[in-house]
């Protein structure tokens, strides 16, 4: 009896590891493939090809938490096979370049255009295995902020005064700058999809037609408009810049040859000067800035529907949870790129047209910017 | 004809009480066995009810003592309580008592571990002896837990929670106090008084402000510069403190240092963060007792860190002697301390910061204590304090390209262009303190009351004259806005005087039941200046002060029921003095640029800028008060005693700092240099702070203590502590301003709108388990302890009122909106809604923290401490409720797993090591 429970227990034991270690499957993630269909909505591929299904878009997604990307192309009839995706909550960006020539069919003018569209925050878990994106002509009625230099110059301690914001004229007629604000968004309130809760409000002088903007056309506005090699010998010279932020009463330089915003909201910081590290910028129209109301912390809030255009940037671009402007108007973030390294963002081309380079312009700064390794104001890569 | 009678009942009385010429009772006590005095044996009279203290000779002295027979009581721990009875006396003749104490022997032996006498912590008292609410720690107790500090040794106390000891962060003691807003917080630690060997510790004159790191100054002392090594005792007291004790609020704790004759003792203490090394001994010199303690220790804050680091060095020494016969007990004691709180420049940090803390203090302590025979027994205590302040901070200042003015009183000048800049600046200060305290007691024993009197007056003088911020004036500390900076000496800061006289009276005897009536008042003069003595008669104060004049009752009763049962009552008024640096703060300099035009060519670059400065100095700015209630029941049941407190705390009139908008105009100047034809071209909004005192602060709570005697077989004595607190504070009429103006349409202009300020509420529950299990023959003492937690919450009060109160608008007007038209639609635009998550109550879930503590002895003389706290290293992570939806904020509640160990030997028994004789 001693011997069947003595030996006879670790046997049994012994068994039952051998028979579960025998199977030889081993336990694999939910992949699966995913099928994309595109479609247009704004009848331009209708109008070109009699359906509107849309060839050769770029589809890309992107998980919201971890950042992973996978992408692909629509055939001919519209459809992207995106295979082995593990089941997860995605962002999806789809965007398809219209040549001028194909404009030209449609409108009778050879220009460049985009349609793109998005969805986001969707989950793909294969329980199904199709989706349907549909896409739009992107605005290009306005300005456009067009390159964001605001990570500081290299080896300079702590200098980033050197900071820039440069507004570009996307469209074909001539624009004005007056009266248009500029402000920085608070952190917090990314989920409120009417306003933009704004802790620091500047405004373009004017009464209307004091600043002019020809198409194609870039106006920068400085944190301060000098040379800033004197203090940081890598960094550029900004004292031919359109505008600067001015505080001269506090104390902040202000170059007389250079025009001065005007402060409409700041708080306790010394200039407004955007952070090096996540920042989000939005530039708006509205007919008075007096009737604009504040929130319970004391922010302007701006209305979704007067946002010309917005950027947002972040260190660490696979952090959402960080994001400050809504997916409305900034369904992504760019960046990434370490403070104090003299880099800076700058919008993608979306083609050109009689010499005029038209901007990409899809609110989802992930897609629309690129890092550049040095400043480049006036100009577009 | 009933004022007749009672007139000529209490001539009787007082006749029949002065007619017994009294006698005297003497004598001495010892240990049966060694023949050694115990130090501070109690000796009560039982029929009258006082008390007195044996001194470290073994003699005690009972004078005024009525003819009659009486039974005298010793108490001391460790010892067996010894009665002798039908002790008589002689009108006008003294009687000689000599007792000998038995060594109590419960269940196992006294003992000492290596050098430490663990009797004391194994053997409390169950029932209090007085009727003021105190709690006594021994060195035994603190050298079990390894304390680095007085700061570490406060953990002992019901409601504070455990953390991990060492000198890495500033350790302050708040007694009864839940954590709700800094200014609470401050006003808890800067209300409890430390005393060290009767002189108190001041912060008063502590003007380290303005330094861009830690400091203590308008908050209770650092406490880490008290070595934990050298105490032999610590009594924390509550409640309501005799009116002996004055200048605090919150409550009394009590250092007694090492000062007698005994072995020299090397301890040495390691644990990851800190290191330190302490000696002791004392020695007979010339009939004298001398007595000596070196210390040095070292925490690491960050070992990533190089050069991180906090560190101590504390010498003292002491001499006590005895003069004209014993009458006259002198002690006399110096100390020196010096912390280096140092963190160097890291190659590698772009703001190149870089700073440090080091002070040193040096103390003289005189302690007096006369018998004058049948009139009584003169108490006095002076001590003299230098400390000198040195803090220094470097730091890249990169907040923009900006204009600056060197200019040091008001006015227009030209400018200067900076930009980015390596600033240092040194805060110094020389502070001194000077104590006196003078009393005089008498006893006056009767047949059915005794009184025991006692007169005294304490005076205090502080001043800070140091040479103050030192920094060049172009390479101004990092400010905001467009606060400008400048230097500033201490020595246009006067010093303070603080005084004050108290009388007292403990009355006891008997109403069906023993009782003891301590009742006192104590005068508190802040800021003295003068007397007035016409005042007397035309209803004016006696003494002219600029700080507060405060009269401050306290009463003590204490009622026993039964040999088992007490009952203690109490009621006071405490109040204190405030900061200097609260009456005299830093003049705020703003520097208005009126003008600035940059250029290309450095030469051709012009600005103009006008100097406003802004005088904070308040003269008379007022202490605070705290009105303390109290009620406690003792009982003792058998082998354990139970304690249960009710307390109510409250306090009026705490200071704190109120952000102010303050209105500047920018002139454009165009006749410049000349001033003429100046006009305002703008208005701007900045802000000031001023010193405000309206914070009001309310306690409340339990607090449950019950200790069993030692278990016999077990060897282990259970202890369990409970506290309950629940802390409000609020501002009493304070107001709170926006950080920035906005133009509001109804009003037509730009204006900085204030709302009435939030308050904040906390609670707490939390329970202390401990085991101590005491192992003779192995010579070991472990003890388990368990903290709970089990309440924790705390919210917002007042964020209810969302209409404005009043607004400073564009043009300099601070406008206050009457009640009954804060309301109306036209300010509705100046109104603040909070964020619905602000009203959510952060409810944190239970949270338990085991820490064990060993010691065990190693040789003779010789011992080992080792303790971990935390040891299951249980972070209690708990994530806010109270954030803006979809983020998240977390919080490690209990510290990281954290021990050490510690060995002590005493150098006398080393000659005595039999282990010389291998060599």
């Amino acid at each position: 009896m001693k011997i069947i429970i003595n030996a006879g227990i670790p046997l049994l034991v012994i068994g039952c590891l051998l028979l579960t270690g025998c199977k030889k499957e081993t336990p694999t993630a939910v992949e699966f493939d995913m099928t994309f269909v595109v479609m247009d909505e704004s009848g331009f591929m209708e109008a070109l090809t009699e359906g509107n299904l849309v060839p050769n878009a770029n589809v890309r997604i992107r998980s919201v938490e971890y950042g992973t990307e996978y992408s692909g192309v629509t055939d001919s009839a519209g459809v992207a096979i995106i295979s082995k995706i593990l089941a997860d909550r995605y962002d999806v960006m789809v965007s398809r370049e219209l040549s001028p020539e194909e404009v030209e069919q449609v409108t009778g003018s050879p220009q460049a255009r985009l349609l793109s569209g998005q969805k986001t925050s969707v989950i793909y878990d294969g329980s199904k295995e199709e989706d349907t994106i549909y896409v739009n002509i992107s605005q290009l009625g306005s300005f456009v902020i067009s390159e964001v230099y605001y990570s500081g110059a290299p080896e300079a301690g702590y200098y980033f005064h050197d900071q820039f914001t440069e507004i570009y004229n996307n469209t074909e007629d001539t624009l004005h700058l007056d009266s248009i604000l500029i402000a920085e968004a608070y952190k917090g309130y990314a989920t409120d999809a009417d306003y933009v809760h704004c802790r620091i409000v500047w405004q373009f002088p004017g009464d209307g037609t004091n600043y002019p903007v020809a198409p194609g056309e870039m106006k920068i506005v400085a944190q301060d408009g000098i040379d800033h090699r004197e203090q940081a010998p890598l960094s550029i010279d900004l004292s031919n810049a359109d505008f600067e932020y001015a505080r001269p009463a506090h104390g902040d330089v202000d170059n007389p040859d250079v025009t001065n915003m005007i402060e409409i909201l700041h708080d306790t910081r010394f200039d407004f000067n955007y952070s090096v590290f996540r920042d989000a910028i939005v530039i708006a129209k509205v007919d008075d800035v007096n009737t604009l109301e504040f929130d319970a912390g004391g922010n302007m809030l701006i209305p979704t529907e007067a946002v010309i255009d917005g950027v947002e940037w972040l260190d660490d671009v696979t952090d959402y949870s960080k994001k400050k402007l809504n997916a409305v108007i900034d369904a992504g973030a760019t960046g990434n790129i370490p403070s104090y390294c003299g880099k800076s963002i700058e919008r993608k081309r979306a083609g050109e047209e009689g010499g005029k380079i038209i901007l990409q312009d899809n609110n989802n700064s992930a897609m629309d910017f690129d890092v550049l390794d040095s400043p480049l104001p006036w100009s577009i890569h | 004809m009933k004022k007749l009678a009672t007139i000529i009942s209490s001539l009787l009385i007082a006749t029949a009480l002065y007619s017994q010429r009294p006698g005297r009772i003497k004598g001495i006590v010892l240990d049966l066995e060694t023949g050694k005095p115990p130090d501070g044996c109690i000796v009560k009279i039982v029929e009258i009810g006082t008390t007195t203290f044996a001194d470290t000779s073994g003699r005690f002295e009972f004078r005024n003592v009525p003819a009659g027979v009486y039974t005298l009581a010793f108490m001391f721990p460790g010892y067996s309580r010894t009665i002798i009875s039908n002790q008589v006396v002689e009108e006008g003749r003294t009687t000689f008592v000599e007792a000998q104490l038995l060594k109590e022997r419960a269940g196992g032996d006294v003992f000492f571990i290596g050098g430490i006498e663990v009797t004391s912590a194994r053997d409390k008292e169950l029932l209090p002896e007085e009727a003021e609410t105190k709690t006594r720690i021994t060195s035994a107790e603190i050298e079990h837990i390894q304390a680095s500090s007085l700061g570490d040794v406060l953990e002992l106390l019901p409601g504070i929670e455990i953390s991990t000891p060492g000198l890495r962060d500033l350790k302050q003691a708040k007694l009864r106090h839940t954590e709700t807003s800094v200014e609470a917080g401050n006003l808890a630690s800067f209300g409890t008084q430390v005393i060290i060997d009767g002189s108190p510790l001041s912060n008063i004159a502590n003007m380290q402000v303005d330094i861009g790191m830690m400091t203590t100054a308008g908050s209770g002392v650092d406490l880490r510069q008290i070595p934990a090594d050298n105490i032999e005792y610590v009594e924390v007291i509550r409640g309501i403190p005799s009116v002996k004790y004055g200048d605090l609020t919150s409550g009394v704790i009590k250092v007694h240092t090492k000062s007698n004759v005994r072995p020299p003792r090397l301890k040495y203490k390691n644990n990851p963060n800190t290191q330190e090394a302490n000696l002791g001994g004392g020695l007979k010199i010339f009939g004298s007792d001398a007595s000596y303690n070196v210390n040095w220790a070292k925490s690491i804050r960050d070992k990533r860190i190089e050069g991180d680091e906090f560190s101590r060095i504390a010498l003292q020494a002491s001499l006590k002697n005895r003069l004209f016969k014993g009458a006259w007990l002198v002690t006399n004691r110096l100390y020196y301390t010096r912390a280096f709180d140092e963190k160097d420049e890291d190659p590698i940090d772009r703001s190149r910061t870089a700073r440090y803390n080091r002070e040193w203090t040096l103390r003289y302590t005189h302690n007096s204590d006369i018998d004058i025979g049948d009139k009584g027994r003169i108490k006095g205590v002076a001590s003299a304090n230098y400390t000198k302040q040195n803090s220094f901070y470097q730091k890249l200042v990169s907040r923009d390209n900006a204009v600056i003015s060197d200019r040091m009183t008001e006015g227009t000048q030209e400018g200067t262009f900076v930009g980015v800049y390596i600033s240092k600046y040194w805060v110094k200060g020389d502070v001194w303190n000077i104590y006196l305290d003078l009393n005089w007691g008498n006893l006056y024993p009767g047949r059915i009351l005794s009184h025991n009197l006692m007169i005294g007056t304490n005076w205090r003088y502080e001043v800070n004259n140091g040479p103050g911020r030192i920094f060049d004036v172009l390479y101004p500390p990092p400010t905001s806005g467009m606060r400008g900076d400048r230097p500033r000496p201490y020595d246009d800061v006067p010093g303070i005087l603080l005084g004050s006289f108290y009388a007292e009276d403990e009355i006891s005897g008997r109403l069906w039941r023993d009782f003891t009536l301590n009742i006192g008042v104590r005068q508190e003069i802040y800021g003295f200046k003068g007397v007035n003595l016409g005042g007397i008669f035309n209803h004016n104060p006696v003494f002219i002060c600029n700080n507060g004049l405060f009269l401050n009752p306290r009463i003590n009763f204490l009622y026993r029921l039964s040999d088992n049962t007490q009952l203690r009552v109490g009621y006071g008024k405490s109040s204190k003095g405030p900061p200097l640096y609260n009456i005299y703060p830093n003049p705020r300099y703003f520097d208005v640029v009126d003008t600035s035009a940059w250029s290309l060519d450095p030469d051709e670059r012009f600005s103009i800028v006008t100097t406003y400065i802004y005088n904070r100095t308040n003269e008379r700015f007022k202490g605070y008060t705290q009105d303390k209630y109290e009620a406690s029941l003792d009982k003792r049941i058998g082998y354990v005693g139970l304690s249960l407190t009710a307390y109510y705390n409250r306090t009026k009139g705490g200071f704190t700092s109120q952000t102010t908008p303050v209105v500047l105009f920018q002139y454009s100047r165009p006749n410049w240099p000349s001033l003429e034809g100046s006009t305002v071209k703008d208005t701007i909004f900045s802000r000031i702070q001023k010193p405000m005192n309206w914070v009001s602060i309310d306690s409340k709570g339990l607090e449950a203590t019950l200790v069993t005697k030692e278990v016999p077989h077990l060897n282990t004595v259970f202890s369990l502590q409970g506290s309950y607190n629940t802390t409000s504070s609020w501002d009493e009429n304070g107001v709170t301003f926006t950080l920035s103006e906005r133009r509001v349409d109804s009003l037509g202009t730009e204006v900085v709108p204030c709302w009435k300020s939030t308050g904040k509420w906390s609670e707490k529950l939390m329970f202390d388990y401990k085991l101590d299990t005491f192992v003779e023959p192995l010579g070991v003492w472990i003890t388990l302890v368990g903290e709970q937690v089990v309440w924790d919450r705390d919210r917002y009060t007042g964020i209810d009122d969302s209409l404005a109160v009043g607004y400073l608008s564009k043009s300099g007007e601070m406008v206050y909106i009457p009640e009954e038209e804060r309301a109306s639609p036209k300010y509705k635009e100046i109104r603040r809604i909070y964020d619905d998550y602000k009203y959510i109550i952060e409810d944190r879930p239970i949270k338990w923290m085991w820490n064990v503590r060993i010691t065990k002895s190693l040789f003779k003389g010789s011992e080992v401490s080792f303790f971990a706290n935390n040891i299951f290293n249980d972070r209690a992570i708990y994530s806010l409720d109270r954030v803006y939806p979809g983020s998240s904020s977390h919080s490690y509640r209990n510290p990281s797993i954290y021990y050490g160990l510690e060995v002590s030997l005493i150098l006398e028994d080393i000659f005595n090591w039999p282990y010389w004789d291998i060599f």
